[in-house]
Order: C-alpha cells, then structure tokens, then sequence
C-alpha cells in the first residue's frame, strides 16, 4: 500500500480554454441579467416568489456574504417587478383645524399632491386679496356704518328718553366725567343754583329729591341695557362679515373642490378650510407680507418658503405634499442608505420662533417607508439594526401597515415641545433587508416577530459548481462585468486564468466563487496593466500580474514568517530524519489574505498512567476543536496499541514557537505522527510536512485551507533549497480543492517537490518513517519490523515495567536492613 | 375777524376738548388745517363750574356707567377727575400735534363751558370742535356748539367722530359777502384735503346761476391760495335748507363750508338743519 505522489494535473485544474466557445469576450453576449449566471437559483426563485406575494409578512430578507451581487440582483428583480405594477397614491399632511395637534393624511391620485398643494397656496393668496377688496368697498363700509348707527341710535333714544323725563320733573341731566348727574331746573331751563334751592320750601325740596331718585333709576337701568346692546351690535357686525366673506371666498373654495374633492374626505378638509377661514377673518387679513420683521431675516438662504413662516394664518391653510409620485411611472423601489429611526418612518421638525421650538403639520416630513409604499423598501439589516429604534420601528410599521410618524426623542422623554401626531398612513410596501447569514439566524433565533414578517429567505451562495457549461457561462458574466465597468476585452486565456482564480477563491477546483465583487476587482485590476501594456485585450498574463500584485500587497507578514524560518529563528527543518517531531501546517488569515505558517510539532513521552497533555489546552492556548483532535489520539493509540496491557505512558504534545491561540483539528494528524515516532523511536523525515484531522480509526479527514498549507511549506523549503524529496502529505478528500499556486505547479511536474494523498495513518507513518506500517495478525501483533510492530514493542516494555514498580517491593529486601 | 378782508388768513385756531371721540375728530381735523395753512393751534380744556356748583347740593349724586351705579358727587373727586382729564387730553394733544410740525398750546381754565369758548372766540380765526360733547342733551347737536350757533360770531367747523375733512369740499355760493367768505374758506379745505371744492348756486333762472358762478370764477381766479383747486358747480333749488338737506344725505361724509346767511331764519333754523345731517359743517357767520 505504497501512497503515489500526485501528478502535476491533480494538483492544478486548469480551465480548458479549448472549450470556450470565443477567441475573446467582444464575440460573446453578456448576460441579459445578472441572475441566471451568478449560480444563486434559490435565492433568484425566494426573490420572484417573496416580490410576486402581496400578503402581510411575506417581506424578504437576503443573506448571504457581502460580494456575491445580493444588491444587484435585489435592484433588478424590484424593478422588473415595479415597471409592471401601478403607481401609488399621492399623500399630503393638511391641518387638522380641529385639533392641530393631530394633522390629517389626504390621498390623492399619483401627481396631484404637489398641484393640489400649489393650487391651495394660490387660493389663499386669492382669498386674502378678495377679502380685502370686499371689506375695502364703500358697500360694505356703509353697511358697517349703518349697523353702527342702529347702535348709536339706540343709545342716544335711550339719553333722550331720560333726559325728556327729567326735563318733565323739572329737572337738568348733566353729563360727568365718570357718568351722569342731575340737578334741579329754573324756569328759564338753567341749572338752579344750590342757594337757591336751599331757600325753596320743605315740602318742594323734598319733592324733588324724591324726583331725582326716580330718574336716577331710570338712568341706571338704561346704562345696564348698554353692554347688551353693544353685545347685539358685535354679533351683527360679526354675522355681516361672515355673510361677506363667505359671497368672496365660495367661488374660490368650490373651485378646489370641483377639482380636487374627489373623496369625501378631501371635500370634508375644504369644507374645514371655508369654516376656519370665516372664523378666523381679522387674522387672515391682518397677517402677511408686511409682518413685523425685518425682510432680511426672512428672505435669507431660505427664500420665499421662510417668510411664510411668519405668518402662521397662510400656513395653516397649506397642504404639505409628503409623498409626491408626479415624476414616477409604476410603482416605486426605495434603497434607504441611512435607516435611522427618522428617516424610515419620516418625522416632525421644529423651528425655532422666538426662541421657542414651534412646529405644524408643514414640517412633517416623509420617512423611506412613505416613499416606498405601493413598492418596495430596499435595506441594509445590519444598518437597521444598529440605529436606534430602527428596527423597532419598522417592525411596527409593518406589523401595523400604517405608517405612524413619532418621535424618538419622544418616546425616550428627551425633548419636551410641541409635539404632533400626524395621522397614521396606511402601508402597502415589500421590505427587502440584505444581511449576512449571521444576522439572518440571529434575529431568527432571539426575535419571535422577525419570523412573522420577514417570511421568505434569499439565500445567496458563494459558489456555485464548475463545469465546462458553467465556466461558458462565467464568460458570459465576465461579459458583464466588463461592461459595466467599462474595461477593454478579456481573450481566453485571461478568461480561462480568472476562472481558475475563482476556482482557488472558492478553495475548490470544482467550484466557482459566486463572489462578482472580487472577481470584478481582479478584472479592474487586470485592466490596468493590459492598458499599461497599451494593449487592445486583457491578456492571461495581465489577470497573473494583478493576481500577483494583489498577494504582493498583502503578503508582508508571510514574507516575513518565511525569512525567519530561512533565517533560522523560527526553527523547521526540512532535511534528515528526527523522531518525535513533524512539520505541521497552520493556516493564517489576514483581512483578506490567507497564508500557510509551517509549525514544528513535538512529541515527548515518559512513563505513565495513559495521560495524553495538550500542552496547548494546559496553557490555555488551545481551543475547543483542538484539544478534541488531541483528545481523539488517546482513543485511537488505546485501542490500537494497548488492548492487553494498560496504556502505560505520559506524553506531551506542542505546536513549538506558537504564541498565539490554536485551534482546528487539521493538526490532529501531525501530532499523531509525531507521538507515533516518539514511542517508536523511528525518525520522521523532516523533508515532509503533514495536515489533516484524524479520527479513532486512524483515518485521515478533509481540512481547509489545502493550497495555501502546501504552498507555506513549498516556499520555506525553496527558500532553504529543494532537493527532490520534500512534499506535503494532504488528506486524500483534499485532492479536489486543489488549486496550487503555478511555481508549484511547475515544482511537483518537475518532481522536485510532492503532494502525497493520504487515506489512513498507516499510510502516513509509512511515508514519513520509509518504513513499512505493519499488518495485524489474529492475536494482534504487528510484525517486530514493522512502525506499528516497534510501537507495539515499546508500549508493552513500558507496560511491564510499570507494572514492576507498581508491585510491592521483596520482603527483607538488600537495602537499608542489611547493613 | 375782519369779513371785508380780501385775503383770508387763518392764525389761529382753538379747539375745546374733552375726552369724547368727537373732540378727538375735532383735533384732528384741526391740525391737518393748521399745518395746510401755516396756523398755530390752542387747545382748551374746561373746567365746568356747573358741575362743581352741583356739589353743593345735598343730593348730588353721579350715576356711573362703568360699574353702573350711584356715587356721592364730592367737590373734591370732581377736581381730580377734572385733573385727570385734563392731563389726558394733553396727552392725546401731545402726541397728535407732535407727528406734525405746527405751533401748539394747551390750556386749562375754569368756567361754564359756553362762556369760556365764547369768550376766546374774538381772538381766534376759527373754532374747531365736537358736534356733540359729552351733553346728554340727546341732540345731534351738542348745547356748546348750539351756543356757538346762536351766538352767530366767528367761523366755527364742527366735526362728529370718525369723519375726517375729505375732497370734494361743499360750498354754497349766494352773492353775498359771507359766501363770498365762504367760498375762500372751502377753496383752502379742498387744498388742505388735496382735492376738488364743490359750489352750490342756489339760482331761479339761469341768468342769476350764470353771473353767481361768474363771479366765483373770477373771485378764485385772482386768489393765490386757490391754486389749483378743482372747482364744480352745481345749480340747487332757491329753498336752500330743503335742497341742503336732500345733497348733503346722499353725501354724508363730504364737509361743507356754510356761509349763515344762506339759510332763511334764525339760528334755530340752522341748528334743525344741523340736526338732519351728519357732515361736518364750517359755519361763516
């Protein structure tokens, strides 16, 4: 059971660029959409299904990792869907005249909000000019006058009346400067002189005090009469005004209402404004152009939309046009960038007005939500969730359908103002949320409503398979690619490197990276040295230049692991033999740069009770998958090895200079090896590194990360010279990600380097020993010449002698007694 | 005041007030003349003795109007409400006069009402008031301003509240020298008021109408102060105080320039025809 090493073919499947079907990419058609060839099916199937569902709850959350073209697809399944179906309603907020507080939602017909809202502006311009020139005309001015008069009339009947009495009674009724006093008459009509009134007889005198009381009375009870006729006159005055108003305004209003009154509830809104405006008749005339301040604080950056703020008595007719769809044809797809609170259901402002924050159904301004309903909402989930109250609030939006517009700030107690509460708008919208799987099972798993409402799943792969039919495809998208992003042609041999890149991106010869982003930055990359070339097509060798420069960039840190192992400060040998010891292959990512770091591993035993130390897991350096491969170990050496005899041994196992956490089980294999050897005796050659998990059976699993392990132990033993004898031993199940890069490609067609695939660890210890494994036979027992027959050996010596020390010592013994 | 004057001047001006509304239309008016002729204003204010006498009687009492009710009539509440009204209208005086650049005064005196007014009015080219005070008489017409009428001195305008002097300015034109006068005087309104003066012939045939407005047109034509006034004519039936009475309702608000003399009768006849219309009516006498 010798293991063969790998032909060059094995480790490299190259695109067969005889198989596509064009000499370069100007002869093939792009992708009519991105969807078919971006190998996501089931999330192009979840996105037509969920956008073609008009029920509550069935919104659509796309997960799947950045890059692999969730936006666009999102963008061009929406808009396919939206060009079809039919544009919303147009929305306005208008004052609520009974209750400001509480502003109304108008619907109108697609396009009308905005004219409705110019239209109203203009009528009230109309109307404050028709309600002065009518209450400026001489017939109303004489009318006033004459309801006036009735009134002074009134009043001079009633001094006259009295007066006449008292004139009867002899009497004079003077005027004082607070009201009225009365005194006795001569016969001349003059006022009689005190003196004189004092020399009239007893009786006389009396008689007219008792007169003057009388009219007195008289005249008190004509001054209560007063305030009840001035009352009458005002309610007169206010009823003429009215009738006024209204002969001047009911052509205006009914002409909005013949245009726009189509629902009840608009005709209801301007029979409100005919009201409010009879009411409110010496504001709307008073109010206007010529307030109090100063032009130039009112016409500033703000322009002529400021200066009205002035006047509170035009905006409180307004409309304010929240949702506007006069330039929009089918229904809307809203990307929210920025999904704060405020900005997905829309909010009030404030101005300030004398220092005071002040605010009116003018200032309630539409969210993401209200721009988007009758369509769909597209979002980020991760932005979502982040912004305070976001999330929260469209799940409640949704839940309720009613757009309901509050505030935060509000809700939290941190401002106290005017507040409004705009009328809830009823909502009809497709929410797509775009998140990573992480997100997905998150919000699944710890939100009970997120299920209710986001019922369809996209779930965007990140590879798709390889074939010769998909690779044509792949073309195709590349096609695409190119025209979006405006790059010169790719021939085939740069078409043929690209997909091999992908396939090396998806760590599988057999696979596609569906990750457009990526591959679309290589292409931009690519681009750039084919036009440095000044070249008319992107060659292989440009995609090879941009795949290079772009390790070259980020490989700083493995070129500098690699110079310490050459230098020697980082130990690895890859020459001779060493027993207890085997180079293992560790794996690094940085950003997103994934590298191989060959790590000694060591393996010591000493006598003992079958304890196996993680030295890593003691340390706390090990994780959880890690000290399980280690753990594994004791299962398979017991059960091998030790099926007669206690496992009578104490070793130790540590990946040598790691100073950071380990963990994964591809090591598992290594150590094995190593403590295999350490038993044995038998050296290991230090020419081979090894990787792969291992199970209790002893049989060799798939890791990840395969080409970059193999490539991390190529370049250290390149850098300290190859000699033809050093390769990798990988697991068997590997062979088909392998995707290596080309100088080792070219190394192993040389045979000057090898990749061996291994199935068990017999074949392993075989290859690292250059002995044979050995064979059971019925009792057992491995050939003496053999690895396992020398494990065998050694385990029960040690059985034994741990057994000896572990006997009571002979009775009378030669020691201390016999001196 | 000199009728034989050719060039009418006006000097001075008095304004009785007090606190009602019609004074205050009377101060008005008067300062838009005095600053259209160049004349200086006095303003008076009375002190009435008739009250202060009522005093004195054991019942004297004032009915109030706000808060309706009867008060003891003190000598010594009476001054300081004849105190505070005085202080008041000085005010009001103050601040209307001072919008304008005229010469002002202001004075206070002690009397019967009439009797003061009379006996400032030789000095003074022109009173200025209320039509009607703060008299109960419950006549149109106030009982100082009737005074002012039977004592058939000195031109006086009466003015009632919220009637401004306005153009077209009304003038009645019957030959004589007091219309003559009159015709002067609305020549200088309608210049003040910046508009057109309206003359009144009162004529039987068309020969008298002809040669009266004749002699208007070359009256005017030869007085400097008149430059530039329009000037209409109108022929009105000889009755003078029906015919008056018939324009002047229609044109309630137009002032009128009325010379004594054209009205038949004494001055019960011009205070009836007074009482029967609203406008506010220069009296020459």
């Amino acid at each position: 059971m010798t293991v063969q090493r790998l032909p060059a073919t094995a480790v490299y499947h190259a695109c067969d660029i005889e198989a596509l079907s064009f000499d370069t990419t100007s002869q093939i058609a792009p992708l009519e959409s991105l969807s078919n060839a971006m190998g996501q099916p089931r999330a192009v199937d979840s996105l037509q299904f969920g956008t073609g569902m008009r029920r509550t709850g069935f919104n659509i959350f796309v997960l799947g990792p950045s890059g692999t073209g969730r936006h666009s697809l999102v963008r061009q399944i929406l808009g396919e869907k939206a060009k079809s179906s039919p544009t919303p309603s147009d929305w306005c907020y208008v004052n609520n005249f009974e209750n400001p507080g509480q502003p109304k939602a108008l619907e109108l017909p697609p396009g009308q909000g905005k004219a409705m809202a110019a239209d109203m502006k203009k009528m009230i311009t109309e109307v404050r000019s028709t309600l002065k020139a009518s209450f400026e005309s001489e017939a109303y001015q004489n009318r006033i006058q004459s309801v006036q008069q009735t009134f002074k009339e009134q009043q001079q009947e009633a001094f006259k009346e009295v007066s006449e009495k008292a004139k009867a009674k002899q009497l004079v009724l003077i005027r004082t400067p607070q009201g009225l006093a009365l005194a006795p008459m001569k016969a001349d009509g003059e006022i009689m002189p005190p003196d004189e009134f004092q020399q009239l007889p007893e009786v006389q005198r009396k008689e007219i005090e008792e007169k003057i009381e009388e009219i007195e009375e008289e005249s008190r009870r004509m001054f209560q009469k007063i305030p009840q006729w001035q009352k009458e006159i005002g309610e007169k005055l206010e009823a003429l005004n009215i009738e006024v108003a209204k002969y001047a305004i009911t052509p205006l209003i009914d002409a909005m209402r013949a245009k726009y009154g189509q629902t009840q509830k608009i005709s209801a809104h301007m029979d409100a404004v005919e009201k409010d405006i009879l009411a409110n008749l010496p504001l709307l005339m008073t109010s206007g152009e010529h307030g109090g301040e100063p032009p130039s604080l009112k016409q500033g950056v703000l322009g002529a939309e400021a200066s009205e703020m002035a006047s509170p008595a035009l905006r409180r007719y307004r409309v304010n046009p929240v949702v506007d769809h006069s330039q929009q044809t089918g229904a809307p797809v809203v990307f929210e960038d920025n999904p704060t609170y405020a900005n997905l259901v829309g909010k009030v402002e404030h101005m300030s007005q004398m220092g005071v924050l002040m605010t009116d159904f003018n200032l309630v301004k539409a969210g993401a939500l209200h721009r988007a309903n009758g369509g769909a909402l597209v979002l980020d989930a991760r932005k979502v969730l982040t912004h305070p109250g976001a999330w929260e609030g469209l799940k409640r939006a949704l839940k309720s359908e009613q757009i309901k517009i509050e505030s935060l700030a509000e809700m939290f107690s941190l401002l106290s103002t005017v507040m409004l509460e705009p009328e809830p708008i009823p909502l009809e919208v497709k929410v797509v949320m775009i998140g990573s799987a992480y997100i997905y099972y998150l919000l699944q798993d710890y939100d009970p409503e997120f299920e209710q409402l986001f019922k369809i799943a996209a779930d965007f792969d990140v590879e798709m398979p390889r074939d010769e039919n998909s690779e044509n495809l792949y073309a195709r998208l590349l096609r695409t690619i190119i025209e979006r992003e405006r790059l010169l042609h790719f021939d085939r041999g740069a078409v043929g490197r690209i997909i091999e890149e992908s396939a090396r991106m998806a760590g599988d010869a057999e696979r596609l990276s569906t990750k457009i982003r990526d591959i679309s930055d290589l292409m931009v990359e690519a681009d750039v040295w084919a036009r440095k070339d000044a070249l008319a097509t992107v060659g292989r060798s440009h995609v090879q230049q941009a795949v290079d420069a772009r390790i070259f960039r980020s490989d700083r840190v493995r070129q500098r692991i690699q110079e310490e192992i050459r230098r020697g400060t980082l130990l690895i040998d890859v020459e001779g033999g060493m027993a207890g010891q085997v180079n293992g292959l560790a794996v690094i990512q940085l950003g997103r740069f994934t590298f191989g770091w060959p790590h000694r591993i060591t393996a010591r035993i000493q006598m003992g009770k079958g304890e196996l130390i993680d030295i890593e897991r003691e340390s706390k350096l090990g994780g959880p998958l890690h000290s399980k491969g280690v753990l594994i170990l004791s299962g398979f050496l017991g059960a091998r090895y030790a099926r007669e005899h206690p496992l009578a041994l104490k070793a130790s196992l540590v990946f040598e200079q790691s100073y950071g956490m380990v963990e994964g089980d591809s090591a598992s294999s290594t150590e094995l090896y190593a403590l295999l050897s350490a038993i044995s005796g038998i050296p290991i050659q230090q020419g081979l590194a090894v990787t792969g998990s291992v199970n209790q059976f002893g049989q060799i699993q798939a890791i990840g990360g395969v080409n970059e392990k193999i490539e991390g132990f190529f370049d250290v033993c390149r850098n300290k010279g190859l000699n033809g004898r050093q390769g990798v031993l990988i697991p068997a199940a590997n062979v088909k990600h392998l995707m290596l890069r080309a100088d080792v490609v070219a190394a192993i067609r040389e045979e000057r380097f090898h990749v061996y695939p291994v199935t068990t660890v017999d074949e392993g210890m075989t290859l690292l020993t250059g002995m044979p494994a050995g064979e059971p036979d019925e009792h057992h027992r491995y050939p003496e010449d053999t690895v396992n027959g020398q494990i065998q050996l050694k385990l029960t010596a040690m059985a034994e002698k741990m057994k000896k020390f572990s006997q009571p010592a002979p009775q009378g013994g030669p020691s201390e007694s016999g001196q | 005041m000199n009728p034989d004057n050719s060039t009418l001047r006006l000097r001075r001006i008095l304004v009785p007030l007090d606190a009602s509304a019609h004074s205050r239309a009377a101060l008005e008016a008067a300062i838009q003349l005095a600053e259209a002729m160049g004349a200086e204003i006095s303003g008076l204010y009375v002190e009435d003795t008739d009250l202060l006498e009522l005093c004195r009687y054991p019942f004297a009492r004032e009915i109030g109007m706000f808060p309706t009710g009867c008060r003891r009539l003190e000598t010594t509440d009476l001054e300081r409400d004849f105190r505070v009204q005085a202080e008041t209208i000085h005010r009001m005086m103050a601040m209307l006069a001072e919008k304008s650049a005229i010469h002002w005064s202001f004075m206070v005196r002690r009397g019967r009402v009439a009797t003061e007014i009379l006996s400032l009015a030789t000095s003074t080219d022109l009173i200025v008031m209320g039509r009607m005070g703060r008299s109960m008489a419950g006549a149109p017409l106030g009982s100082t301003a009737s005074r002012l009428i039977e004592n058939g001195r000195g031109m006086a305008l009466l003015l009632k509240e919220g009637l401004r002097l306005r153009a077209p300015v009304l003038t009645l034109y019957t030959g004589s020298a007091l219309s003559r006068r009159a015709v002067e005087m609305a020549g200088r309104l309608a210049r003040a008021a910046g508009g057109a003066m309206e003359v009144l012939i009162p004529a039987s045939d068309s020969a008298q109408w002809e040669s009266l407005r004749d002699a208007v047109l070359s009256a005017t034509a030869a007085d400097p102060d008149m430059e530039g006034v329009r000037i209409v004519f109108r022929r009105i039936q000889t009755n003078v105080a029906a015919a008056l009475v018939t324009i002047l309702l229609a044109e309630y608000r137009q002032p009128i320039v009325l010379p004594v003399d054209a009205i038949d009768g004494d001055a019960e006849a011009i205070r009836r025809l007074l009482n029967r219309i609203d406008n506010p009516v220069l009296l020459v006498q």
